[in-house]
């Protein structure tokens, strides 16, 4: 009974997850940051362009989050709610802010000590770095659902393989090629679980 | 009285009955939920929900937002703060049942 109370628990929370939309939207967002870094590739640090792409790159990531938070609520209130039904959640906690900022400053210092140790390292850490922080972040978001498990590995497996592939301008096109791919991987992920929440939903109506 | 059994003794009822258990477990981990999602996670019927809604609204467990999407109406549940910390009484005591149940507990 104890464990049924904590399936339930955990499977409303899951709920927010079940029709996919934060998964295209996040995975959207990474391949746009994708695209930025690769334009920053291929035109001179210096120029009008390269200018506008560096100013660009906080701007797309700050408002991006920010704006995704609205497109899915958006996007849930046009689809998910009146299908399968409306649910809110509350603010994170001081304690859990708290927790969260404690554990990424756990992964981030051993990792700075590390590179700053072992500078210049044979390897571009650059995507490794974004790999590990990118598998936390979508494994402990993910509520304990097995797909964000899966897209964290690959997440990880991802940009540590790009870690070791030698590229010209390596920072810069380690961080695209590892945006632009696991973007790529999360929004198609999140389209098969629209798919099939939208085939689940519809056959429900029927009945 | 053995601690074990006040724990049976003090259960509380109005959260004790099993569809109200389930209820109260769904708006304890959200914020607020609306009718149409209860209907699906509790395979209850429209008028059971009711029912249970009314007598969790009488121990002042939740509060019920009536709404309209358009011109749809949307009925939202809320656990207010005393049948959020309701919930987390009896679920430490039903743990701690469980537990003892289990030789877990040690006296």
């Amino acid at each position: 009974m104890v464990d049924e109370v904590q399936k339930t628990i955990r499977r409303t929370r899951q709920y927010w997850y079940a029709d996919g939309f934060a998964e295209i939207t996040i995975g959207l967002l990474f391949f746009v940051l994708g695209l930025i870094f690769l334009g920053q590739a291929h035109v001179p640090a210096r120029s009008v362009y390269g200018v506008a792409l560096q100013l660009a790159l906080p701007v797309v990531f700050l408002l991006g989050f920010w704006l995704s938070r609205h497109v899915i609520r958006s996007l849930k209130e046009r689809i998910t709610y009146p299908r399968t039904g409306y649910v809110s959640y509350p603010k994170p906690s001081v304690r859990r802010r708290r927790l969260a900022l404690a554990a990424a400053a756990l992964i981030a210092v051993p990792i700075a000590g590390f590179l700053a140790r072992y500078h210049p390292l044979p390897v571009n850490w650059t995507p490794l770095v974004e790999g590990l922080m990118t598998a936390v972040i979508l494994i402990l978001a993910g509520q304990g659902l097995k797909r964000f498990w899966v897209i964290g590995g690959f997440s990880l497996v991802l940009g540590l393989g790009l870690s070791f592939v030698h590229l010209e301008n390596p920072d810069v096109r380690g961080s695209a090629y590892f945006y632009g791919i696991s973007g790529l991987v999360i929004m198609i992920c999140g389209l098969l679980t629209l798919l099939k929440y939208l085939r689940c939903s519809s056959a429900e109506e029927h009945q | 009285m053995n601690p074990d059994l006040r724990d049976f003794a003090e259960m509380d009822r109005v959260i004790h009955e099993p569809a109200r258990l389930l209820i109260v477990t769904i708006l304890y981990a959200a914020e607020s939920v609306d009718f149409l999602y209860l209907l699906r996670e509790t395979g209850l019927s429209k008028g059971n929900i009711s029912t249970h809604m009314a007598k969790l609204e009488q121990a002042e467990y939740l509060v019920v937002d009536k709404r309209f999407r358009g011109k749809i109406p949307h009925t939202v549940y809320r656990l207010t703060d005393k049948g959020r910390a309701a919930f987390e009484t009896y679920h430490r005591r039903l743990k701690r049942i469980v537990d003892s149940a289990a030789g877990i507990v040690k006296p």
